[in-house]
């Protein structure tokens, strides 16, 4: 459905992403994991436009996206959500979901309607006349991902929805996640630094390191794999399981 | 049922107040000075309008807006002293002028952004007052162009202060309600969005390009209407006023002190500018104008920093919260 080919892009002297391959199957859940400064939220933003690509090509379903614009890569059914989270600050919880619904709705009423589930799906119609930006970091991520999931894509990369969550905000995102793919058939590609949300929800993992591709499979083979643990944990730490 | 009660006692406070438009002016029809500040007041209610698509919406702030208010002046004008055409036409040639220079300056600026986008406008603006002063033959220099006095419906002339009150309300309902509707449509929702969060915006599929230049070129064109008015009004083009950043400057400031981003906050603001422009002519004379510009920076320094959001936005919460505390009560 998705597929990344040979991809670099070079910052001056520094290669941020370095030939890497990937390819997503519809209907999985896609993890990319990887120390920080490995790449991830670059490659990211090279699949979304924000960045040009040196080399390689990224493909959508048949069509090839690198080099188009990012407004066009997201009205073909792919929705992203930033690390660092950008709401409209200084919009209303709904207006922002409503934002997300509006590109593909001809009419106010059709796009609230769908911002209103998704508000109910992750429960944040309670606040939905809160100004965005007075939102804890919780609530703001919850948005983030809302307001993803009101431009109804097919494939929706994550960049670290976990981070900053406390346990029980960590296990509800990970119950909505299941439930979009599972339910929804939404495909999903998520970077992300809490393992356990990785260890639950991936079907098969990237992992990057210094742009690099260090290795690909299921979360048991990477697991395993003691160049990953070693990526992780350090030498010394050889014969233990990342799991 | 809530939403409908406001509703229509919102629309009955909207008839009442457009009622007492339309015959107030007939309540002074020989109180000049009374007529001339309300004229004025609905002109700059109508040019900080149409700044507050691009300034207040789009968060694009433009300190040059006196481009095309005088593109607008000086393209009627001109036609009108030099080739007789009527200043109808050349209202509606100085907006398509004007709107396809704000498209350019609109390409030109794509990747700036605030204070950098300001400095651009501002060049601008005054690379074409230096135009107007230097381009002789056309726009006969630095003495300006006097329309005119010939009254009548085809010259836009009226020896009758009053129609040129009604023309100014027409022209501002028009912006006022064009406002209302970014309220609440999506091209209204997407320039708030890219100002909010550009890089959001554009990841949810909006075209920001797009709604950029169309902001530019609707709000250019609208401003360069209020300039043709303003020339029919005054009866005078004059390029030291009509492309100067004192202009400019004013119809940012009055979008600023109402309250950008809103319907309702620029016509505030220039009701307020304007009456205070006005009493300080009145009090001061044309002596001390140091001092109206001092007024003004007092005012706008206040308001930026105590109520950044502008007058009307910040009423407007405080009575919210009024209403909620008697709620809880």
């Amino acid at each position: 459905m998705f597929s990344v080919k040979n991809v670099v892009k070079r910052f001056g002297g520094l290669i941020a992403v370095d030939h890497v391959s990937f390819e997503i199957q519809k209907g999985g859940i896609f993890g990319i994991i990887g120390p920080n400064g490995a790449g991830k939220t670059t490659l990211f933003n090279l699949i979304m436009g924000n960045l040009a690509l040196d080399e390689g090509e990224i493909r959508f379903h048949d069509q090839i996206i690198s080099g188009k614009k990012t407004h066009e890569i997201a009205a073909l059914g792919i929705g992203r959500t930033f690390q660092m989270v950008k709401p409209f600050g200084g919009l209303t919880v709904e207006q922002n979901v409503l934002m997300g619904a509006l590109p593909k709705h001809n009419t106010f009423q059709e796009a609230r309607k769908v911002a209103r589930q998704i508000m109910d799906l992750l429960e944040l119609t309670p606040y939905q006349d809160e100004i965005a930006q007075t939102l804890p970091v919780g609530l703001k991520k919850k948005l983030e991902l809302a307001r993803a999931l009101a431009t109804q894509p097919q494939l929706l990369f994550l960049d670290e929805v976990m981070g900053g969550l406390h346990p029980r905000e960590v296990q509800d995102m990970i119950e909505v996640i299941r439930y979009l793919n599972r339910e929804q058939n939404m495909t999903i590609c998520m970077i992300e630094h809490v393992m356990s949300a990785v260890m639950a929800l991936c079907d098969r993992i990237l992992v990057l390191q210094q742009g690099r591709k260090l290795a690909e499979g299921t979360v048991e083979e990477v697991t395993r794999n003691p160049e990953v643990i070693q990526a992780y944990l350090g030498g010394e730490f050889k014969d233990v399981t990342l799991a | 049922m809530m939403q409908r009660l406001v509703n229509s006692k919102g629309k009955r406070n909207g008839l009442v107040g457009i009622l007492l438009l339309l015959v107030l002016p007939l309540l002074f029809q020989d109180q000049a000075f009374i007529l001339d500040t309300m004229i004025l007041m609905a002109l700059w209610g109508f040019v900080a309008c149409s700044w507050n698509i691009v300034g207040g919406y789009g968060g694009l702030l433009s300190l040059g807006h006196a481009a095309f208010f005088g593109i607008g002046a000086y393209t009627s004008t001109i036609l009108f002293v030099d080739y007789w055409v009527s200043p109808w036409i050349g209202m509606i040639v100085g907006a398509l002028l004007a709107g396809l220079f704000g498209l350019f300056i609109g390409i030109v600026t794509l990747r700036l952004h605030g204070p950098f986008f300001s400095l651009c406008t501002i060049a601008v603006t005054e690379v074409l007052m230096i135009i107007a002063i230097n381009w002789q033959e056309v726009t006969h220099g630095s003495a300006g162009i006097p329309v005119p006095y010939r009254p009548g419906f085809i010259n836009m002339v009226f020896d009758n202060r009053v129609t040129y009150f009604y023309l100014a309300l027409g022209l501002l309902a028009i912006v006022y309600f064009l406002s209302l509707w970014l309220n609440r449509s999506h091209f209204g929702y997407y320039l708030v969005g890219l100002r909010e969060n550009e890089q959001a915006a554009l990841a949810l599929g909006i075209n920001g390009v797009k709604v950029r230049l169309i902001a530019m070129t609707i709000s250019s064109a609208l401003t360069a209407v209020g300039g043709t008015f303003y020339a029919q009004y005054v009866g005078i083009v004059e390029p030291f006023h009509e492309f100067s950043f004192h202009l400019s400057a004013q119809i940012a400031l009055m979008a600023i002190i109402g309250g950008i981003g809103t319907a309702g906050g620029p016509i505030f603001g220039a009701i307020l500018i304007t009456l205070l422009g006005t009493l300080l002519r009145a009090t001061l004379g044309g002596a001390h104008g140091g001092i109206q510009a001092l007024v003004y920076g007092l005012l706008l320094v206040i308001v930026v920093l105590f109520i950044p959001q502008g007058i009307v936005p910040w009423f407007k919460q405080v009575v919210a919260k009024r209403k909620k505390g008697v709620v809880h009560v």
